[in-house]
């Protein structure tokens, strides 16, 4: 069922749990691995997960197809994650440590991290990014979604994220060049 | 030789992170457990409904009365002064001292503009005089 049918079955009176639920089935694995490669841990992204749906159930009366759902539903889940790290990275520096470093030691204890040195260093290499580059890059490199789909996610020019995505791009390259 | 661009390797792209086994079927069980406990379904409420119309009412509300403000603070006032010639002057045309109104331009014929002046009889003209002008002002016109 395509989305235009998704969101017509939603707006018919008393439907609106089912036509919500398949909307689950549709995205959620899709949206789980794009906030679990922001956030590494597999309890936070299952959280945040959750609270991007509920958000999504809250405000999906009022959404009005400019954009697509699932850029719309990207939106949301991106925003959430984004603002449960800044939060993270405040609560990390006020205890004078290192949210990077923080989230490399998670990655390393992660019993639901299956790849090799190798990756593991491509990951923390990632964990380095700020915190939009980072974003950008996930979405461009893993979820191989266009730069047009990544402005409507984002708000940000083409132009700005092709730029953003190069310096992700050269910096994940030098780490891997020193560290590797 | 050139180093080896790690991030153009198909294997990089290979997801390295899982999950604890059905995870996802349990996470689609959680997030409808979680709606349903919501209670209500989300409506399209009355507000939600005519916001775009509040908005622009108030936008247009907000405008008038910077407008307004506007005007009131930038407009120089009347003085009183000014009020009082006025209101003088209402009281002379009602009294019927001055023989000229607003409407009365209208209504002069120009051939004949000086022409009541000559037509007001000479004993009116002297009692005019004797009640409105005292004996100082006519001995000074001497």
């Amino acid at each position: 069922m395509d989305d235009k049918d998704l969101l017509e079955l939603f707006r018919e009176e008393g439907k609106e749990n089912y036509a919500f639920n398949l909307i689950v089935d549709k995205y959620g694995e899709r949206l789980y691995w794009h906030i679990r490669k922001l956030v590494a841990s597999h309890e936070d992204a299952n959280d945040l997960l959750q609270e991007t749906f509920i958000k999504a159930w809250a405000a999906l009366p009022r959404f009005r197809e400019e954009s697509r759902l699932y850029t719309w539903l990207y939106r949301i889940a991106t925003n959430e994650t984004l603002t449960f790290i800044k939060k993270a990275k405040l609560k990390a520096f006020l205890s004078l440590s290192d949210y990077s470093r923080q989230l490399e030691n998670q990655l390393e204890a992660d019993p639901y991290f299956n790849g090799d040195n190798t990756q593991m260093i491509f990951q923390k290499a990632i964990m380095r990014l700020p915190l939009k580059q980072k974003a950008v890059f996930n979405m461009r490199y893993f979820d191989e979604l266009s730069y047009e789909d990544i402005s409507e996610i984002s708000g940000t020019s083409v132009g700005a994220l092709k730029a953003s995505y190069h310096h992700a791009y050269q910096k994940i390259q030098e780490y891997l060049k020193e560290t590797i | 030789m050139k180093p080896k661009n790690y991030i153009e390797d198909a294997r990089m792209k290979e997801n390295p992170f899982t999950v604890p086994n059905g995870y996802f079927n349990e996470m689609k069980a959680q997030v409808a457990e979680k709606i349903s406990a919501s209670g209500s379904t989300p409506k399209t409420g009355f507000i939600t409904v005519i916001r775009p119309q509040l908005a622009m009412v108030s936008a247009f509300a907000i405008i008038f009365f910077i407008g307004y403000a506007a005007l009131t603070i930038f407009t120089p006032r009347t003085s009183n002064s000014d009020v009082s010639t006025l209101t003088a002057g209402n009281q002379y045309i009602e009294e019927g001292f001055l023989k000229t109104t607003f409407i009365d331009f209208f209504d002069i014929d120009a051939e004949n503009e000086t022409g009541d002046i000559h037509t007001i009889p000479s004993e009116e003209v002297m009692s005019y005089i004797s009640e409105n002008i005292d004996i100082i002002t006519l001995t000074s016109l001497e």
